[in-house]
């Protein structure tokens, strides 16, 4: 019973880890949309603000701000996905091996999902090793 | 070879386990989504437990719950604990022959009102039959998250003060 519970919890955080390499595997596509969200809501706020906002120096800096917060968020991402990929495919097989004790009432949709992810971290690890520093950058 | 075979229906919040004979059964679906269980056995009567065993009821209960509690980043990753802690407790004798089928309708909860209500085509005999809110439970669980609130309180000092 406790042994299925840990297995629960690993499973939680090899899910929400695997979004995070996945987050930051995809980071230069999903930068694109990102910098539109920003833009957007730069737009609302300074047509809710009536243009005293242009009355101001910053307001160069805002439309250019957006690149420069994003690149960095992407620069963080890119450092630390290795990291969050080793944590990912630890929790996943840890939680699988924990989840597989359940003899009567079976969590089938979260040890599919530990599969799934543990599936994915040997891909990216592939491609990591052939891949090689070079590929990260 | 006498077999019986029992499907459920019904409020299966509590998530129940079913022993026949002292033997814990294994449930399966069938097609409209209905629980199933089928048992063989020599005997012509059977004794049918339906009970739910609370992870907090347990031996080193405090120990374990910290350990979690650790282990899920403080709470972030735990799965949702049950706070109502309703423990079903039933207990039946049933006839079987070749064939006998049993319908187990789960009630919805209700303090100290009957769980279950059987329809069988053989005789059945009930001992037990009871819904209740497990109170030793309901204390370790009031005890557990005030430990999970002050662990809290002390992680976010202990963080200030490092910054």
């Amino acid at each position: 019973m406790h042994v299925i519970h840990i297995g629960k919890i690993l499973s939680n955080i090899s899910i929400v880890a695997m979004l995070f390499v996945l987050i930051s595997f995809l980071s230069i596509t999903v930068s694109a949309p990102a910098l539109i969200c920003y833009y957007v809501l730069l737009c609302f706020s300074v047509v809710l603000s009536f243009g005293t906002v242009l009355l101001t120096d910053t307001f160069a800096n805002l439309w250019t701000g957006g690149v420069n917060a994003i690149s960095k968020f992407s620069e963080i991402l890119q450092v630390i996905w290795p990291y969050a990929l080793a944590i990912t495919a630890i929790c996943a097989i840890s939680s699988l091996i924990c989840l597989c004790f359940e003899k009567y009432n079976k969590s089938k949709g979260r040890i599919a999902f530990s599969i799934t992810i543990i599936a994915i971290t040997i891909i990216m690890l592939i491609l990591f090793v052939i891949g090689g520093k070079a590929w990260i950058n | 070879m006498n077999k019986l075979n029992i499907k459920l229906s019904g409020s299966l919040k509590v998530n129940p386990v079913i022993t026949v004979d002292g033997k814990r059964q294994k449930l399966k679906k069938n097609e409209f989504g209905s629980y199933m269980l089928s048992h063989e056995t020599e005997k012509n009567k059977v004794e049918l437990c339906v009970f739910k065993y609370l992870e907090i009821s347990g031996r080193f209960w405090l120990i374990f719950h910290i350990l979690f509690f650790v282990i899920s980043c403080f709470g972030i990753f735990d799965i949702w604990p049950d706070r109502r802690c309703v423990v079903i407790n039933c207990k039946f004798n049933i006839e079987i022959t070749e064939n006998t089928k049993v319908l187990l309708k789960f009630n919805k909860f209700e303090d100290k009102g009957r769980a279950i209500e059987v329809e069988s085509n053989n005789t059945v005999e009930e001992i037990s039959n009871v819904y209740y809110v497990d109170k030793k439970a309901k204390t370790r669980t009031k005890v557990l998250t005030a430990l999970k609130i002050v662990m809290i309180i002390a992680l976010v000092v202990s963080l200030f003060v490092l910054i």
